[in-house]
């Protein structure tokens, strides 16, 4: 997988977390007592493991008024089992999996290292759900029926005051407003080439604190999320492929010149 | 169900073909200028399974058993029935065939199950099947207060 | 994005998001990082149908097997959380909720029958819609297929509310 060339390239981008991840129906026959196995399969690069809340279900539709992407509601019987995250040694890698949803996180922390890009998380993952499917194929006899797909970039931007934004973001012309916080949010409907809508790419800025309040920073989250063309894993990746083009794409469009300049931008 | 989809030829036309209505496929119909409570059209849905059909039961076989069709179709779940009979359902180029349940880990028997099936594979009935069954249907056990459409 | 710094990036937690009403970070849940922060988010707000509608659910998504005095089966979580999510896009606040019907083979069904329309709304699975409507002053049905896009089918909801009555004496009907 080689990077596109039309896409804006940072040497120093203030990335701090990409995911990338799929839902797929709930694997049929599935019981809590199966989560070791899935665990074999990656414990060599991942052994250690937490366990989590499950994430519930997101569906990406269009239409009608409601701009939510979906109610949270507690229904019925929950696919049986929790959310496991299994992490590398050095913990800047995980994957998360539950009965119907895996996804797999970079992390710029806790040891901080190079962002491995997008090219090499797109690999990996790839890999670690073929393994996945070929083990609920042989073990249920269930072929992976995926319905949704999303990949994230969460940057975190040090500021020494939130009154900055206009510094970082395009979008904000806050002139000399003392700003004490700071979230916005937007989506965009995302329009295949027959015109028809198949996924959002939301965006959100967020004013963060350390713990102590000592330290500002914005989190800008980009996040590409719907339907793949397929039910498969192909569908899935190109469709990863898709919205990393368009996030990046987003990034060079909403930051400023300035911020762009600071972060390295390869012209 | 295992059996695959064929027409009966030990039913006779004339048979009437039983369908048990849940509490769960009544609704609320507000058209018409009033408020009433009416049988969903759901009730005449076939699975969507491509082989599967409509399961319905055989007023026949319980009569040779000396089964009361009345009561064994019916309970608090299933309150009510309705029926066609077996031409009504071949005119709608349909069939129906026995399909008695047996030894099944969770479901009593029921040797008088039977399915009313498409002759293609398919996920639904067409819409005309659909209204055609809803229109031939006649109340075997009514329920009070509702309508058959 | 290329090669990122070395410096260790300390915790981050929002900054008084939690006064903000309805705040919802975008990537809850998927993100690692929000596992690290305390605070407690705002969940969205529902709509009024799916407040209504969410014991509902639950009755369905917990029915017995052979509830339909056959071989039926409960509604499946996923159609019904799918159905929960198209109930909220539906949502016009002017109208009652949907009925909701369960199907024997885990799927559902919404149905309106109102203002002279039926509406029946096959929920199949997550993306897999047929949406039928009979238009019973006009004599007229409707059938669309749909995946993502629930525009026509919001149209048709939205119908619903129409004063019809009065359309057809302006129309001369």
């Amino acid at each position: 997988m080689r990077r596109p060339d039309h896409l804006p390239d940072f040497t120093d981008p203030p990335l701090d977390e990409v995911v990338l991840g799929v839902q797929f129906a709930p694997v049929p026959g599935y019981a809590s007592v199966h989560s070791m196995k899935v665990w074999d399969l990656f414990r060599a690069d991942f052994p250690l493991v937490q366990e989590l809340p499950a994430l519930e279900p997101q569906f990406e539709t269009f239409g009608g008024v409601s701009a939510q992407t979906g109610p949270r509601i507690q229904i019925g019987a929950f696919p049986v089992g929790s959310r496991l995250w299994f992490l590398s040694d050095d913990e800047n890698h995980l994957i998360q999996f539950q009965p119907d949803r895996f996804l797999t996180n970079w992390r710029r922390e806790p040891n901080t290292r190079p962002y491995p890009r997008f090219e090499g998380l797109a690999e990996t993952f790839d890999a670690s759900i073929r393994k996945l499917g070929v083990h609920f194929e042989s073990d249920f006899s269930y072929r992976m029926d995926i319905n949704q797909a999303e990949v994230a970039y969460i940057n975190i931007i040090p500021v020494a005051s939130f009154s900055d934004a206009g510094t970082w973001f395009e979008l904000w012309n806050g002139g000399t407003f003392e700003v004490e916080a700071l979230n916005t949010s937007f989506n965009e409907v995302i329009r295949g080439a027959d015109g028809k809508p198949f996924a959002r790419l939301s965006h959100q800025i967020q004013s963060v604190l350390t713990a102590d309040g000592k330290q500002r920073a914005f989190r800008l989250s980009l996040t590409f999320k719907g339907k793949p063309a397929g039910t498969g894993i192909d569908a899935a990746m190109e469709f990863l492929a898709a919205g990393r083009d368009a996030i990046v794409t987003r990034f060079g469009e909403i930051t400023t010149k300035e911020a762009q300049r600071k972060w390295g931008k390869v012209e | 169900m295992a059996v695959q989809p064929y027409d009966e030829a030990e039913i006779g036309d004339e048979d009437k073909i039983i369908r048990r209505v849940p509490v769960h496929h009544l609704v609320w119909d507000e058209n018409g200028g009033q408020r009433r409570r009416r049988i969903s059209s759901a009730l005449y849905a076939k699975s969507t399974e491509p082989q599967q059909g409509m399961s319905v039961e055989v007023e026949a076989l319980m009569l040779k058993d000396g089964v009361d069709p009345a009561g064994y179709v019916t309970s608090d779940e299933f309150p009510g029935a309705v029926a066609f009979s077996a031409a009504e359902i071949r005119a709608l180029d349909l069939m129906v065939g026995y399909d008695p349940i047996k030894d099944d880990p969770v479901l009593p028997d029921n040797p008088y199950h039977g399915e009313v099936w498409r002759k293609t594979e398919a996920r639904r009935f067409t819409g005309a099947q659909t209204n055609g069954l809803r229109d031939a249907a006649k109340w075997y056990v009514q329920i009070e207060g509702v309508e058959l459409k | 994005m290329g090669e990122s710094r070395m410096n260790a990036q300390p915790d981050f937690t929002t900054a008084f998001q939690d006064e903000i009403p309805n705040y919802r970070a975008i990537t809850d849940g998927i993100s690692s990082l929000s596992a690290r922060g305390t605070r407690v988010r705002v969940a969205h707000p529902r709509s009024a149908w799916v407040n209504e509608l969410e014991k509902q659910f639950d009755v369905l998504t917990s029915l017995r097997r052979g509830w339909d005095g056959y071989a039926g089966v409960p509604v499946s979580f996923t159609c019904a959380q799918f159905a929960a999510n198209l109930v909220e896009r539906l949502y016009v606040r002017s109208l009652p909720a949907p009925q909701l019907v369960p199907m024997p083979n885990g799927t559902m069904r919404l149905e309106w029958h109102m203002n002279e329309f039926d509406i029946e709304v096959d929920v199949l699975g997550p993306y897999d819609v047929v949406a039928y409507r009979s238009d019973l002053l006009n004599d007229s049905e409707d059938e669309i297929e749909i995946q993502t896009d629930f525009t026509e089918l919001a149209e048709w909801v939205a119908a619903l509310a129409a004063d019809r009555v009065q359309l057809q004496e302006v129309a001369g009907g």
